[in-house]
């Protein structure tokens, strides 16, 4: 189990079987990089979700065109207040704010699970629905860890299964969490989780190689539920966060041998005595930046400006109980926080000793090198981040909560927006400063005035719900800073923001008609088009050759073949152009772009062909 | 299809995973002391498209072979990856069975093979241009089962012509008769000029395709300066000698880096073996010239090397020391040098600063000297050289 070797990319993951569309997606996580969000819904197209080199891709037509057709279809729950800040501001983002509701957790903690539930609709309608559920071990995040990836298949049947419960009351939960941290949950989005979490109910999930039974063990949704790490006669644990006191009752619980793998710079930490009792302790040692790696020649992404991360974050309990290898894999560390406290979702996986047990899976990674026994030093080492950086982190949390805002039209500079605090947090001598995601200038959070804070914003596309937020504080005299993204339910924004956005990225008409391609294009080229749009995007439009094949005026750009064969093939996927050509048109008005004469012809000849097919 | 995996966000991420997996086991390629962006910037202008991980050069062809296989017939249930897999794991034998078992790809493991060839490989063959189009495996498996890789006329025939679509470059030949399931690691003539056709084409200028265009093969040396290399323009004979001096300055760092832990541990044998090496290192710089390091920065910042500040300073301090190789193992500065070198890259792992960290050593550490990929990179010239040939 878990041989190294054995990989799955996420948007693959995430990507829906052949003949077979996504409907609905739901997700969760702790952190969240919003950049990482913006490509999720590439999945769910055709069009190449890695650039040139492998990495996340940049392509701002390919993203927009993913985000048009599947944003509205993704709800992503995330802590309040653990949103990083984008390098720079990324129009696109306000594609997202109607995907990312932020949740406080609700027994304190943090809410750290890391669960995607897609419900893809079939093609052929006599298919069944299917499902599909991804458990990681890793944020929505462009870290590069080593993290675990549980993808399930399943098929919506006619019959509830009893051990679907915990999961359909866990996705029935987000909602509340949702509200009690100040956002609002729409009626589409809790019409979304009411249907996941009635449907899931009756999914007949495929289990992985080797595994026979499963059980889902959501933690710290509601009051009451339990440690499911349990009645086990060996265990080994994997995890990169430890806690001496949870490490002392696992080994007061577990009878045979106890083994731990974990991080060099968190097993330091603990007191000597705490791993006494295991029979083994090993660091997870991926060698990162040491070996002799073949590195492709590759721009650096802005969104990856990040110092790479190596190093274990995955989270596994490998247990036995009778002649079974019991394997729970989730987001929950193997701290005490984890299982009393925070919201957590572990999935139980039984299966056999041989494959998936503590001594193969062990072996495994000893075999790969990636283990290096571990020694204690005589002291513990001091945990080097103080306690302010918590206070500040929980700042944000509050405060994350409690914003709230308010749009105005402002006498024809542009649009003002004010902020207020539902419940003013206390925050004794930390200091907070606010400025939307779009700018540049920071302003003070006054917490006992009203408004709070309140900004100009010249451009419509640059109203946003997505904040950044800078709370700071002061200890030993030095100053510590913390920067997250915050989304504040927004009253009175303006309408047409999506698509003004737009026009401002196709705002000239060679973006447009090939933007138009893109769309159409959904298959074969879709790679070609990007590169096209690529190239105009950087001034190179002189080395673009242009194929004479239908023209459209005198811009060389081939859009008759494909709306033609488009119409006879597909004529469903033209709404989606009438949809663009409608909001360039709506955003236009302002100055804009406006639709070709050309293009607007050909479009009317279209619309009355598919008029008259139907 | 339900799995429990590692998670990659892109494909980048994953290829490195997997060559770090391949590489761990390969104690000696551990790089103790951060050099590996210089490394890899002196690496990739040599021998662009290889990486240590390839083994064979037949497998240049082997692998587009296959892809290119299930392009034209296109499975009928199940990703088109996943019989890509099945061939692959059924190729091993086939090797095997040929009898030239030198390097096969899971001629160890077998069957339980992870990281297969076309895995190994794909970088490489888009870097030759054998695989024209971008993307992942996984994305090719999508645009297959899609029914849009290869065109097939009225007749239901495949559109050989129509390569536009198909992923691989046209170019490719036929594989020989029997393929898949005879397969061999030799070469034909054809498939030796087509491999050395695609690198003069997408790396020329380079050393790697000055080699490929021997005509006879040689006997084969452990580092590539080793070679009489008469064919070389000046530029690449500067390139060359620059790797050169690196690797071998720079030796004497890591030397003394395990020549400290063997006296940390009180290990006599070690310390005396790597002493005498430290003395013959010693002797042989102290006969060269001084290694001109501004000529040498100028050339990595050409090559696009990502190595940092702290590198350079680190490179800089140990060249200015090595002016006195004599001393490496008489002054204590040299041996600080070091220390502070993998504090500055392991921090808290690092051995020589940290005893938690040392137990981890285990007598040798990256000891061996760099050689920028010159062992797969030679044994897969000499396939393309003595292509046709026995």
């Amino acid at each position: 189990m878990l041989a190294p070797g054995d990989r799955r990319l996420l948007l693959d993951a995430l990507a829906p079987p052949t003949d077979y569309r996504l409907d609905e997606a739901v997700g969760t996580t702790y952190t969240l990089d919003l950049l990482a969000l913006l490509r999720v819904p590439l999945a769910a197209t055709a069009l190449p979700w890695a650039d040139r080199s492998g990495g996340p891709v940049n392509n701002p037509f390919a993203l927009l065109a993913a985000l048009r057709q599947n944003a509205k279809r993704v709800s992503l729950f995330c802590h309040a207040g653990a949103t990083s800040v984008p390098g720079g501001y990324v129009p696109l983002l306000v594609f997202l704010e109607d995907a990312v509701l932020p949740v406080t957790p609700p027994l304190g903690g943090v809410f750290h699970p890391k669960v995607w539930l897609l419900r893809f609709a079939p093609v052929r309608e006599e298919d069944p629905v299917r499902y599909r559920l991804l458990v990681l071990s890793r944020n929505l995040t462009f870290d590069r860890t080593w993290d675990t990836a549980l993808v399930l298949d399943g098929e919506l049947t006619g019959r509830p299964s009893a051990n679907n419960r915990p999961l359909s009351e866990f996705v029935a939960a987000l909602p509340a969490m949702a509200t009690a941290a100040g956002t609002e949950v729409v009626s589409e989005v809790q019409e979304r989780v009411d249907r996941l979490a009635a449907e899931v109910r009756r999914v007949a999930w495929d289990l992985p190689q080797g595994f026979d039974a499963l059980d889902f063990h959501p933690l710290g949704h509601r009051s009451g539920t339990r440690n499911p790490v349990r009645d086990l006669r060996r265990l080994l644990i994997v995890a990169p966060f430890v806690g001496g006191d949870l490490l002392a009752k696992l080994v007061g619980e577990v009878s045979g041998d106890i083994r731990l793998v974990g991080r060099f710079n968190e097993l330091i930490r603990l007191e000597p005595e705490a791993l006494e009792a295991f029979d083994s302790v090993d660091v997870f040692d991926d060698g990162a930046g040491l070996l002799d790696i073949e590195e492709e020649e590759r721009t650096p992404s802005p969104d990856a400006a990040n110092v790479e991360l190596a190093g274990l974050h995955a989270k596994v309990f490998v247990g036995e109980r009778g002649k079974h290898a019991v394997v729970f894999v989730g987001s929950a560390n193997a701290t005490g926080a984890a299982f009393r406290q925070n919201v957590e979702l572990l999935v139980e996986l039984r299966g056999s000793r041989k494959q998936h047990g503590i001594d193969a899976t062990r072996k495994g990674l000893e075999e790969a090198g990636l283990l290096q026994p571990f020694v204690a030093g005589d002291t513990p080492e001091k945990n080097s981040t103080s306690g302010l950086r918590r206070t500040l982190q929980q700042a944000a949390h509050r405060l994350a909560t409690a914003l709230v805002g308010q749009v105005a039209e402002h006498a024809g500079l542009g649009w003002r927006v004010t902020l207020e605090l539902r419940r003013p947090p206390e925050l004794g001598e930390l200091t907070a400063q606010l400025r939307p995601l779009a700018l540049d200038q920071w302003r003070s959070v006054e917490i006992n005035a009203s408004p709070v804070c309140g900004f100009v914003i010249p451009h419509v596309a640059s109203v946003s719900a997505f904040f950044a937020l800078r709370v700071a504080g002061r200890q030993d005299g030095e100053l510590q800073v913390e920067e997250v993204t915050v989304r504040v339910p927004l009253d009175g924004a303006p309408d047409g923001r999506l698509e003004a956005v737009t026009a401002e990225l196709l705002n000239d008409r060679d973006r447009l008609l090939r933007f138009i391609l893109v769309l159409l294009a959904d298959d074969v080229d879709a790679d070609g088009m990007l590169d096209e749009l690529e190239h105009i995007l950087s001034g190179r439009d002189g080395d673009a050759p242009a194929p004479a094949r239908g023209t459209l005026g005198d811009s060389g750009i081939p859009l008759l073949e494909p709306l033609l064969k488009t119409l006879h093939r597909d004529p469903d996927r033209l709404d989606e152009i009438d949809r663009l050509l409608a909001d360039v048109e709506r955003a236009g008005g302002d100055g804009g772009v406006l639709i070709p004469d050309d293009l607007r012809q050909l479009w009317a000849t279209i619309t009355a062909l598919r008029a008259g097919e139907r | 299809m339900s799995t429990l995996t590692w998670l990659d966000f892109s494909d980048v991420e994953r290829k490195r995973a997997l060559q770090v997996v391949e590489l761990l086991g390969r104690k000696d390629t551990r790089d103790e002391l951060g050099l590996g962006a210089v490394r890899d910037a002196f690496a990739n202008a040599l021998f662009p498209g290889m990486s240590t991980v390839q083994r064979r050069a037949a497998y240049f062809l082997i692998v587009p072979w296959t892809f290119r296989m299930i392009e034209r017939r296109p499975p009928r249930s199940g990703a088109a990856i996943e019989h890509v897999r099945w061939h692959e794991l059924r190729t091993i034998d086939a090797l095997l069975a040929d009898g030239d078992r030198d390097g096969v790809i899971g001629g160890r493991v077998g069957q339980g093979l992870r990281q297969l060839p076309s895995m190994i490989y794909w970088s490489g063959l888009g870097r030759l241009g054998i695989r024209h189009s971008d993307g992942t495996r996984e994305q090719w498996s999508r645009a297959v089962e899609r029914g849009l890789v290869v065109t097939h006329d009225d007749d239901g025939q495949v559109v050989l012509g129509d390569s536009r679509t198909s992923w691989w470059d046209a170019g490719l030949p036929e594989p020989p008769e029997g393929f898949p399931q005879e397969v061999s690691l030799h070469l034909r003539p054809q498939d030796g000029e087509y491999v050395r056709a695609r690198i003069i084409d997408r790396c020329p200028g380079t050393v790697l395709a000055v080699l490929a265009q021997r005509e006879r093969p040689w006997e084969p040396t452990a580092f590539p300066w080793e070679l009489d290399l008469p064919e070389l323009t000046s530029k690449q004979a500067d390139l060359l000698r620059h790797a050169r001096r690196f690797s071998e300055r720079m030796n004497g760092a890591a030397l003394l880096y395990n020549h400290a832990l063997a006296v940390a541990f009180e290990d006599a044998l070690l310390t005396d073996t790597y002493a005498g090496a430290l003395e013959m290192w010693a002797a042989r710089e102290a006969a060269l010239p001084l290694m001109e390091l501004e000529e040498t920065w100028a050339m990595l910042e050409r090559l696009g090397s990502r190595h940092t500040p702290r590198t350079s300073r680190f490179v800089e301090r140990w060249n200015e020391l090595a002016r006195d190789a004599g001393s490496v193992l008489s002054d204590r500065r040299f041996t600080d040098c070091v220390r502070e070198r993998e504090l500055e890259v392991k921090h808290k792992q690092a051995r020589l600063s940290f005893p938690a960290a040392r137990e981890t050593w285990r007598g040798a550490a990256g000891v061996d000297q760099l050689e920028y990929r010159w062992s797969s990179t030679q044994r897969q010239l000499l396939d393309i050289v003595r292509a046709g040939r026995n």
